[in-house]
C-alpha cells in the first residue's frame, strides 16, 4: 500500500526544495511502519495528511526560534484573517446560514443567467474565425424588410463582390432515409460544395464536400455525428456506405465532428448534400459569405449593392426592388434575443445588489455586537487599515463560500431550464445543448463573487473602522447610532425598496403584456388539432395528379378513424415555421401602386377552413367541384382584401399567382385573418387555392379530434402507413403546442422575471425588517427618554414608521425609473406590453408599502412596549 | 542573546545526544514524542535542524534510499561539540534561573 498520493504531491510542490527529500521520506517511512504495526490504512493516511499539512505550515511559517526567512508576513496575516472569519461564521450559525444562502442566491441566479446570455448573445459561433462570417439576406427595398431567401442563380454574381472571400448557400432539403426497418425523416440541407471549406471545419471521418464536388455530383452525402451514432451505431467503416435518401441511392463520404452544427439559427442539419447540376434553378436559398481579411461589413454591403443594382437593371421583371443586406452571422442570431437577455441580465444584477445589501445589513448588525471587540483591538494598536482589511476579508469569505453553493445551484437551475425548452429551440440555437457551467461562466462568477464580497463589505468595514471614536467615548457596545449610522440605514432601506420595486414592477408589466399576448386570437381554433407533415418524393410523386390522389386517399382514410371530426391538408399550416410567398397580379390594375405585390400562398383542401375553424366572411369555400381540371379559383383573407382590393367586392376580381403564364383565378370567397408565425405579428395577405389545382410536394395535415389530440398520434401514423407505407409522418404535434412554442421566449422571460420579482420581495422583506429592528433596538434609550418625557405609545409608533416613509418614497422613485427602463427594453420582446402601465406601478408600489409596514410592525410594537425604567437603568 | 536556543532546539539537541549515530527525522520524532508526549512534524524538525546546522551545532550526511521511504534517502544528523556546549549552557542557565523558585520548577 502506498501513501496518499495527493498529500505526497502537495508536499513535493509546497515544501522548500532542501526539505522535500527528508520530510517525504520520513512521512513515507512512518506510514509504512504504521501499517506494519497493524493500523488500518485510513488511520495511517489520516496521520500522513495531518503531519504533511503541519510540515508545510511549520516549514514555511514561523517556529519558536529565530525567523527562518520563509513566509510572507502579509500573506500570513491574510490567512489569519480568513481563519478568523471562518471561526466567526462557525460561532454564529444563524448568521452564517442566512448570509451564505443570500449570497448563494445572488451569485447562483447571476451565473445561470450569464450562462444563458453567453449561449444566446456572446459565445462565438463554432466555426473558423466566426467574426468574418455573414448572412446575405434577401431584402425588399420597397418595404425595407427582410425576405430571408435570395435566388440560387444570384449566388455566383454575389460571390464576385471583392470584400467577400467566398459566398455559399443552403436550402432545406428534407430527406426520408429508407431501406431500413422504418423509413425515417431527416432534417437535411442542400449546400454549396464550398460551404464546409468556408466554415473551416473538416470532417471527423472521411471528407466534407469541397470545390472538387462539382454541382451535379448528386450521389454523395455528408452526415452529422448525431445521425452517425443514432442510426448507424457509430460504425467506423461508414464512409463509402450506400443509403437510400428520398428513394435515391447516395454514398456517405464523410461524418462531421460532434460539436459541428450547421446551419445556425435554423433547424440543425442531420445530413448535407450538394446542390444539383449547374444551370438547374434551385429556387431560393439562404446565402452566406466570408469577409476577406481586413474587410468590413460596410465595404461588403457597398459591393453587394452595386451587384444588386446591375441585376435589377438586367432583370427588371424579377429583381425590381430586390436588394441584399449583409449582416454578421452572430449578430443576426443575437438580435432577436437581445432585449430579453439584456433585461434579464439587468434584473439579476439588481437581484445581486439586493443580496449584497442584505448581507451588508447582516454584517452591520453583527458589527454592533462586535463593536466592543473592534474598539478593543483599535485601542491595543491595530491600525484602521488592518481592521478594514479584516472586515472585508470576512465579507469576501462569505461571498466565496456562498458563491460555491450558488454555482452548484446554478448548474441545477440550468439543467432544469434546458428541460423546459421546447424541441424547436433546442434544435435551432447553436450551442444550446452545452448550456451549463463552463470555464467562461466560472470566470465571470468568480469576478462577480469578488465584486459582491467587496460591495457587501464596504459599509460594515467603514463602520468598523469608526469604532475608534466610540472607544474613546467609552460608549462602545451600548446605545450607539450616530447620524452616520442612520444615514447608512436609510441608504440601505432606499436601495432595498428601489431594487425590489424595479424587479416586481417589471415582472408585473411582463405578466400583463404576456397575458395579453397569449390571449390573442390567432384567427383559428388551435385546440383539439393534431398536425403532421408528409413529404412526397419526386421518384413516385413527380406528377401533380399522383400527389393530389395521395392527399385524397389520406384524407379519406384518416377521416374514417373513430374520434376524428374532420381532416384537411395544406401546403403550410400556421405556426409550422414554414411559409411560402408568391408574387401576384390583379386584373383591373388595382396593384399598380404596389411595386412588388406579393401574398402568402396556401393550397388547401375543401375542408380546411372548417377543420381549422377559420371563419368564412364572404362568398364560398372550396368544394368538390374545385378539381384539377376545373375553373381556376382562389379565396383571399381580410388582410389581402384590405391591402390590394380597397373597398371593392372581392368576387369582382381575378388574381394571377407567380409568373406570366399562370392562369387568372377568380376570387370566390374571403376568410378571416390568421396569424401565421407568431401571436404578436399581424396577419399578412394570404391567397388560398384548391390543393387539387396545385398539389405541393410537402403536405401538412390537420386532424380535428374529439379528445386529446396526442391520443391520435398512433392511429394517424398507422392510417397513413396504410395509404403509403414508405412515407413517414414528421413534425407530429398538437397545434396548441406549436402556438405555445411560438411564444416560448416571452413565457420563459416572464417566468424568470416573476421568479426574480418574488425573490426580490422576500429579500427586501428580510432586509427592511432587519434594518428597522436594529434601528429600534439601538435607539432603546432614545425611546425610553421620549416615553419619560410624556410620549404616548402611538407617538412612538408614528415616530418609527414616520422614519421609514422618506426612504420608502425615495426607493419607489428610484425603482420606478429602473422599472421604466427595463420595461422599455422588454417592449421589443412583448410588443403588446405597456411599459408605463399605471395599474402595475400602483399595485407593486402598494405591495412595497405594505411590506415596509409589515416589516416595521414588530419593531414598532417592541418600541411601544419599551420598559422605560429598565432601559434607562441598563444604560 | 548569542548562542541562545529555543525550547524546541534544545529538545532536538538533547535527543541527538541520546541517539548517537542513528539520529534522523523518524527516530528523533519518536524519541521526543516518547519523552515529552509531543510529536513534532517532520517539517518542523528539519527546518530547525537546518538552522542548527547553519549555526555550526550539528552536521548532517545523506544515507541510502530505502523502499519503505519511497526511494527517498535518510538525512542523518550528529551533534557537534559546539552544539553540545550550547545545549549544556542553555540547560545551566535555565537551572540557575529556576533554582529555589518552587520544587516543581527545580530541574534535576
Amino acid at each position: 500500500m502506498t501513501p496518499p498520493p495527493v498529500a505526497r504531491a502537495l508536499l513535493a510542490r509546497l515544501l522548500p526544495q532542501e526539505l522535500r527529500e527528508p520530510v517525504i521520506g520520513d512521512l513515507d517511512e512512518l506510514f509504512a511502519r504504521r501499517l506494519a504495526a497493524g493500523w488500518p490504512r485510513r488511520r495511517a493516511a489520516a496521520e500522513y495528511w495531518r503531519l504533511a499539512c503541519r510540515s508545510v505550515a511549520d516549514a514555511t511559517g514561523r517556529d519558536d526560534g529565530a525567523p527562518a526567512g520563509a513566509g510572507d508576513p502579509t500573506m500570513m496575516s491574510i490567512a489569519e484573517d480568513v481563519r478568523y472569519a471562518l471561526r466567526l461564521l462557525g460561532h454564529s450559525p444563524a448568521f452564517a446560514l442566512s448570509a451564505l444562502l443570500t449570497m448563494a442566491l445572488g451569485i447562483g441566479v447571476t451565473t445561470a443567467v450569464f450562462s444563458l446570455a453567453d449561449v444566446l448573445l456572446f459565445r462565438p459561433l463554432p466555426y473558423h474565425e466566426p467574426g468574418r462570417l455573414v448572412f446575405l439576406l434577401g431584402w425588399d427595398t420597397a418595404r425595407d424588410e427582410m425576405r430571408f431567401n435570395v435566388p440560387y442563380r444570384d449566388v455566383p454574381a454575389l460571390g464576385a463582390a471583392a470584400p467577400l472571400d467566398e459566398v455559399a448557400a443552403y436550402q432545406y432539403w428534407n430527406a426520408t432515409l429508407s431501406g431500413r426497418d422504418v423509413p425515417e425523416r431527416m432534417q437535411g440541407y442542400k449546400v454549396s460544395a464550398s460551404t464546409f471549406d468556408m466554415l473551416g471545419v473538416p470532417a471527423a471521418l472521411g471528407r466534407a464536400f469541397s470545390e472538387a464536388d462539382r454541382p451535379g455530383d448528386s450521389g454523395v452525402v455528408v452526415i452529422s455525428d448525431a445521425l452517425w451514432r443514432r442510426v448507424f451505431g457509430a460504425d467506423p467503416g461508414i464512409v463509402g456506405r450506400r443509403v437510400l435518401l428520398n428513394d435515391e441511392p447516395r454514398v456517405i463520404v464523410g461524418v462531421m465532428p460532434r460539436p459541428f452544427e450547421f446551419p445556425v439559427f435554423n433547424f440543425k442539419g442531420d445530413l448535407w448534400v450538394p446542390f444539383g447540376p449547374a444551370g438547374i434553378d434551385e429556387g431560393s436559398v439562404v446565402a452566406l459569405g466570408r469577409l476577406a481579411p481586413g474587410r468590413t461589413i460596410a465595404e461588403a454591403q457597398a459591393a453587394v449593392d452595386g451587384i444588386s443594382a446591375r441585376l435589377a437593371e438586367a432583370l427588371p421583371d424579377t429583381h425590381r426592388n430586390r436588394g441584399v443586406r449583409v449582416r454578421e452571422m452572430r449578430e443576426l442570431g443575437a438580435a432577436e434575443a437581445r432585449p430579453a437577455v439584456v433585461a434579464l441580465l439587468v434584473a439579476v444584477g439588481l437581484l445581486l445588489l439586493l443580496a449584497c445589501a442584505n448581507i451588508a445589513e447582516l454584517l452591520l448588525a453583527r458589527g454592533v455586537v462586535r463593536q466592543h471587540e473592534l474598539a478593543t483591538r483599535l485601542a491595543l494598536g491595530a491600525g484602521r487599515a488592518r481592521i478594514v482589511r479584516q472586515l472585508l476579508t470576512e465579507s469576501l469569505v462569505v461571498a466565496v463560500l456562498g458563491s460555491a453553493l450558488g454555482i452548484v445551484a446554478a448548474g441545477w437551475a440550468l439543467d432544469a431550464l434546458r428541460a423546459m425548452l421546447p424541441e424547436a429551440v433546442l434544435s435551432t440555437l447553436p450551442g444550446i445543448g452545452a448550456l451549463g457551467i463552463d470555464a467562461r461562466t466560472l470566470g465571470v462568477a468568480t469576478a462577480v463573487t469578488v465584486a459582491a464580497g467587496l460591495l457587501a463589505g464596504v459599509a460594515p468595514a467603514w463602520r468598523g473602522a469608526r469604532s475608534q471614536a466610540l472607544a474613546r467615548l467609552g460608549a462602545a457596545g451600548r446605545s450607539a447610532g450616530g447620524r452616520g449610522d442612520s444615514r447608512v440605514r436609510a441608504a440601505l432601506i432606499v436601495s432595498e425598496i428601489a431594487l425590489s420595486f424595479a424587479l416586481l414592477t417589471t415582472a408585473g408589466l411582463l405578466l400583463q403584456g404576456v397575458g395579453r399576448l397569449l390571449a390573442t386570437d390567432p384567427g383559428f381554433r388551435p385546440d383539439h388539432l393534431l398536425t403532421f407533415s408528409v413529404a412526397l418524393p419526386d421518384t413516385r410523386y413527380d406528377a401533380p395528379g399522383a400527389r393530389g390522389a395521395f392527399v385524397d386517399q389520406a384524407l379519406e382514410r384518416l377521416g374514417a378513424l373513430p374520434g376524428v371530426v374532420s381532416v384537411a391538408a395544406v401546403n403550410t399550416l400556421p405556426f409550422s415555421t414554414y411559409n411560402q410567398g408568391i408574387g401576384i397580379a390583379l386584373d383591373g390594375g388595382l396593384t399598380d401602386h404596389e411595386d412588388a405585390p406579393a401574398a402568402n400562398l396556401r393550397t388547401a383542401t375543401p375542408g380546411y377552413f372548417e377543420t381549422l375553424g377559420i371563419p368564412l366572411t364572404g362568398g364560398r369555400t372550396f368544394g368538390a367541384t374545385d378539381q384539377a381540371g376545373g375553373e381556376p379559383v382562389a379565396i383571399v383573407n381580410g388582410a389581402f382584401a384590405r391591402r390590394y382590393l380597397g373597398g371593392d367586392a372581392p368576387d369582382r376580381h381575378r388574381v394571377r399567382l407567380g409568373g406570366g403564364d399562370a392562369p387568372w383565378r377568380r376570387i370566390v370567397g374571403t376568410v378571416g385573418d390568421v396569424r401565421h408565425d407568431s401571436l404578436d405579428q399581424p396577419a399578412e395577405p394570404e391567397v388560398y387555392v384548391p390543393l387539387a389545382q396545385a398539389p405541393p410536394r410537402q403536405v401538412m395535415f390537420a386532424v380535428r379530434t374529439m379528445g386529446d389530440p396526442e391520443d391520435f398520434t398512433f392511429p394517424v401514423r398507422r392510417g397513413l402507413a396504410e395509404v403509403d407505407g414508405a412515407l413517414p409522418a414528421f413534425h407530429v404535434r398538437p397545434m396548441a403546442d406549436a402556438v405555445r412554442v411560438s411564444a416560448v421566449a416571452q413565457v420563459l422571460t416572464l417566468r424568470l422575471m416573476t421568479g426574480f420579482g418574488v425573490l426580490a420581495l422576500l429579500l427586501a422583506a428580510f432586509g427592511v425588517h432587519a434594518v428597522i429592528s436594529q434601528a429600534v433596538s439601538q435607539r432603546g434609550r432614545e425611546m425610553a427618554v421620549r416615553v419619560a418625557l410624556g410620549a404616548s405609545p402611538a407617538d412612538l409608533a408614528r415616530h418609527v414608521l414616520g422614519g421609514a416613509i422618506g426612504p420608502l418614497l425615495a426607493g419607489l422613485v428610484l425603482g420606478g425609473a429602473a422599472a421604466a427602463g427595463l420595461g422599455a427594453l422588454l417592449g421589443g420582446l412583448v410588443p403588446g406590453m405597456d411599459p408605463s402601465d399605471p395599474a402595475t406601478f400602483g399595485l407593486s408600489g402598494a405591495v412595497l408599502a405594505a411590506l415596509v409596514l409589515v416589516a416595521a410592525a414588530g419593531p414598532t410594537w417592541r418600541a411601544m412596549r419599551t420598559d422605560t425604567a429598565a432601559t434607562l437603568k441598563a444604560e | 542573546m548569542r548562542g541562545s536556543l529555543g525550547e524546541f532546539e534544545q529538545l532536538l539537541l538533547l535527543a541527538l545526544l541520546g541517539l548517537g549515530t542513528e539520529a534522523y527525522g523518524v527516530t528523533l520524532r519518536d524519541d521526543i514524542e516518547r519523552r515529552t508526549g509531543r510529536g513534532p512534524s517532520p517539517g518542523a524538525i528539519y527546518t530547525a535542524l537546518d538552522r542548527l546546522e547553519r549555526r555550526g551545532f550539528v552536521r548532517s550526511r545523506l544515507g541510502d534510499p530505502t523502499p519503505e521511504r519511497g526511494g527517498k534517502r535518510k538525512r542523518y544528523y550528529a551533534l557537534l561539540p559546539a552544539g553540545e556546549q550550547a545545549v549544556r549552557a542553555s540547560q545551566e542557565r535555565l537551572r540557575r534561573m529556576s533554582h529555589g523558585l518552587s520544587p516543581k520548577a527545580d530541574l534535576p
